[in-house]
């Protein structure tokens, strides 16, 4: 199956109704291994990097060459993968990608600095 | 518990968060005169947009608009009791299922109405009742807070969903930070740095994205007035349309091509926002820049071409839900205190 065709007709949906699921911690690991019947892995890592690059700079994905960078990719390579997608966005600069969590920042959860500035905005005249 | 609701009663839309969901509602309130209540009254249980809050009624959104010019006050002169406050309490039926005695509010507000905040609190603040449709629910707004509308914004982009952790790309909340939040007739600006809002810092444009929709309009009938003859009023919604697709929908009529005139009327804001941001500092003072607010949405892409800035980010992954994101925001700010014992 063709880049082109995974991503027209495969994926379609599931991309489009992604963003919201994409910030759970365990997303990108359940995405990549729900695969459609006669999915390769493959496949469903291709339409991930893709809907990253088209979230990252909607306007610029024709100008932007991903077969050396998909080429690359391994499945075992996955722990890699948000980095790899981070540098694509920190290349393009671009809109905020859905899939970019911060496992440490989830891990570790919000400080007291975070109320501190808050209440701050509370009292400010 | 305390029950936390936040509120954006905005220039275009109201809007409000509680844990039972989000409305919003164009902003537009008219008190309905006695001949109108009489008929009301003679007509069964009413219409979805009338309400009557403390006993007396009110019309809102459209059909508050088609009952009278003035309809809709703007700016600092919104924060009273029988027009903020009457406002937020119909948005608190809309929002909550039942009655609640122990109400936490926080408004969002524009920087420039820092000053404002005392007249906002002492607005929404008290008991209220809201009758509609057959249902009566009061309410006891017991503590309201304030903070302005980017630094909502930005905590909205920042804060995942219960605000007890964190998200989005982390080089919004390690560097240097602008936000740049598009209203209706407002552009907020602010800033922040590792994180933390410096509250000193915002600052107001009065001039936001309806001012956009209204000049399109001009140009449209301008341009269209053969086509357009005997059309009473375009629908701002379509207008809104036109202003990121350069063609205005107009139904029976067909599809007028306007480009042209959406470049326009956009570049209206765009510049304004372009030059202040230049004097704010410019691409080089900041590590980031989070565009906000429901003309956020609307330009996105033409700002993202002349800001000249690789790092500009939106502060909802869906532009449809942008000019929610204050009163989404606010509500994330609550969530975070209430999760530290801190409300």
């Amino acid at each position: 199956m063709s880049r082109k065709r995974v991503l027209s007709q495969s994926y379609a949906f599931r991309l489009s109704e992604k963003p919201e699921q994409a910030l759970a911690k365990s997303w990108l690991d359940q995405y990549l291994n729900d695969l459609a019947d006669g999915e390769t892995r493959s496949e469903r890592l291709t339409a991930f990097v893709m809907w990253a690059v088209q979230q990252a700079a909607p306007n610029e994905v024709h100008r932007f060459t991903l077969n050396s960078e998909i080429e690359a990719l391994r499945d075992d390579l996955r722990a890699e993968l948000k980095d790899w997608v981070l540098k694509i966005i920190q290349r393009t600069g671009g809109v905020s990608v859905a899939g970019d969590v911060d496992e440490q920042a989830l891990a570790n959860g919000i400080d007291d600095a975070l109320i501190d500035n808050i209440l701050e905005g509370f009292q400010v005249r | 518990m305390a029950t936390i609701i936040a509120g954006d009663v905005g220039n275009a839309n109201i809007k409000m968060k509680s844990e039972h969901g989000k409305t919003d509602f164009p902003h537009a309130l008219f008190k309905l005169t006695g001949s109108q209540v009489a008929d009301l009254e003679t007509g069964g249980e009413g219409s979805p947009n009338i309400y009557r809050v403390n006993g007396v009624l009110y019309a809102i959104g459209e059909q508050a608009v088609r009952n009278g010019a003035g309809a809709a006050k703007y700016g600092e002169e919104r924060y009273v009791p029988e027009y903020y406050g009457v406002l937020a309490a119909i948005g608190l039926f809309r929002v909550l299922p039942e009655s609640a005695k122990d109400i936490y509010y926080l408004g969002t507000h524009t920087p420039k109405d820092n000053v404002y905040k005392q007249d906002l609190i002492d607005a929404v603040k008290g008991s209220w009742v809201v009758e509609n449709m057959g249902a009566r629910r009061a309410f006891r707004v017991a503590t309201v807070v304030t903070i302005d509308e980017p630094s909502a914004h930005y905590r909205h982009a920042t804060l995942y969903d219960g605000g007890e952790s964190y998200r989005g790309p982390e080089r919004l909340r390690r560097g240097t930070c602008a936000i740049i939040d598009i209203g209706g007739l407002t552009t907020g600006f602010a800033s922040a740095d590792s994180g933390r809002m410096d509250y000193t810092a915002g600052n107001t444009r009065v001039r936001g994205i309806l001012d956009a929709i209204w000049e399109l309009e001009k140009l449209l009938w301008q341009r269209y007035s053969k086509e357009l003859k005997g059309q009473k009023v375009l629908s701002p919604i379509r207008l809104r349309d036109a202003l990121m697709d350069g063609e205005y929908d107009a139904g029976g009529l067909g599809v007028l091509t306007c480009a042209k005139e959406a470049e326009e009327a956009g570049n209206i804001v765009v510049s304004d926002v372009l030059a202040y941001f230049n004097d704010y500092g410019g691409a080089s003072s900041f590590d980031s820049v989070l565009l906000a607010g429901g003309g956020g949405a609307l330009l996105k892409a033409r700002l993202m071409k002349h800001l000249n800035h690789r790092a500009v980010y939106a502060s909802d992954e869906n532009p449809d839900k942008m000019f929610m994101g204050a009163a989404l925001g606010g509500y994330k700010i609550l969530q975070a205190l209430q999760s530290k014992g801190r409300l």
